[in-house]
């Protein structure tokens, strides 16, 4: 079976030697026939997880860790009564939940909404830059965030060609917001599969 | 010159890449040429170069052939590597370390090096590796075929390159990069008018 999870980064990127991947990357290698791909969040310590044949043992390990949020099986169906967890899981590790995830979203489509706030920080990291450090989180107004890293966010939107507009207090999770409503209508790829 | 740049190699053994060429800047480590190949030749080290020789658009590729593996080391071609000696390319290399032919996909950000999945084992001498970047759609090619694909938005421009890892007889050869085929993007009112012509 396949499966999707938020899960610890591990590795400290040295070189190939010592990678930064997912915590459970060598868990699913070891599973005969079992891959893993994954998009992560800039620099920041999470990444989405695509476990591809891995065995319901494997899975079962994997979910029990309380770092680990599993997303579950059927992915077409609505998140509904589950939006304050997801909301939590997701805010819980700086992404934006409580102004992004609506109940009506299918896992798909929250999977489909975590790839594209990623690349955001992915840009970021191109940029030398890491958004949630020196105590920023997504609840951050924008006066309080550093001016080297307000630069470094308008300088992010610029290069997707997207505006941004905000106040001193307009939070984080609203400026990722506004970014993801900009992002094109186009398919992802990720873990072999368009989304 | 123009695209697509190519480089076979061919040389004197034990000359740098840049001085095999210096269209060829090095982003980190050391290649050098050994029997007409390209040779990793940085113990445990990552190593990368760009070449500089043309201007290359932001959708790129890269190919470099397996010419030859041993029990370590890997090597492949590289896009969008930084301008200078920073560590910033996405990459796809392969070698036959631990006797199983690996093949890994990856990007290193000023010297951060993350895997995109799992490794990939099969990879044999004279596979030929293709890596592109076309916006945000990162794709790993074997022998034409697609091997690995993912979304990454962390590096957006740069030039094509090679990349390797540590020091050993595993060479690659035929070195070919270019740029992307322009993408048709039809309009809503294109569509219109190309459906009534139609």
């Amino acid at each position: 079976m396949d499966r999707v999870y938020l899960m610890p980064t591990v590795g400290s990127g040295s070189s190939s030697q010592d990678p930064r991947k997912p915590k459970y990357a060598d868990l699913i290698d070891a599973v005969s026939g079992a891959r893993w791909d994954m998009v992560d969040y800039g620099r920041e310590p999470v990444m989405l997880v695509k476990a591809t044949a891995i065995d319901a043992s494997t899975h079962a390990t994997i979910a029990a860790d309380a770092e680990v949020s599993a997303l579950p099986l059927d992915l077409t169906q609505q998140i509904g009564a589950n939006l304050g967890l997801v909301q939590t899981a997701l805010e819980d590790r700086n992404i934006p939940g409580s102004n992004l995830v609506p109940a009506s979203w299918t896992y798909r489509q929250l999977v489909r909404g975590v790839i594209i706030v990623f690349q955001f920080t992915q840009r970021l990291d191109g940029q030398g830059v890491r958004l949630f450090t020196g105590g920023v989180t997504v609840g951050s107004q924008w006066s309080t965030v550093p001016t080297a890293t307000q630069t470094a966010l308008q300088d992010m939107a610029a290069s997707f060609g997207f505006g941004l507009t905000v106040t001193g207090t307009t939070t984080v999770r609203q400026i990722l917001r506004q970014l993801y409503d900009q992002w094109p209508v186009t398919f992802l790829v990720f873990g072999g599969e368009q989304w | 010159m123009a695209l697509p740049a190519t480089d076979a190699f061919t040389d004197t053994n034990g000359v740098t890449l840049p001085t095999h060429n210096a269209n060829w800047v090095m982003n980190n480590g050391a290649f050098q040429i050994q029997s007409n190949t390209l040779q990793t030749n940085s113990a445990g080290a990552e190593i990368a170069g760009h070449w500089t020789g043309d201007t290359f658009a932001d959708n790129q590729y890269a190919k470099l052939t397996l010419a030859s593996a041993s029990a370590a080391g890997v090597i492949g071609p590289a896009v969008r590597c930084a301008a200078g000696a920073t560590a910033t390319y996405y990459g796809v290399y392969s070698g036959t370390v631990g006797g199983a032919g690996l093949t890994q996909f990856f990007k290193n950000v000023a010297g951060t090096w993350t895997q995109f999945g799992s490794n990939i084992f099969g990879a044999a001498v004279n596979d030929i590796y293709m890596i592109d970047a076309n916006g945000t759609t990162l794709t790993a090619y074997k022998n034409g075929s697609s091997i690995a694909t993912t979304t990454d938005s962390a590096i957006t421009s740069g030039s094509a390159g090679v990349t390797g890892f540590d020091s050993n007889t595993t060479r690659g050869d035929d070195w070919e990069a270019g740029n992307l085929a322009a993408a048709v993007v039809y309009q809503p009112y294109q569509m219109a008018v190309q459906m009534r012509m139609d």
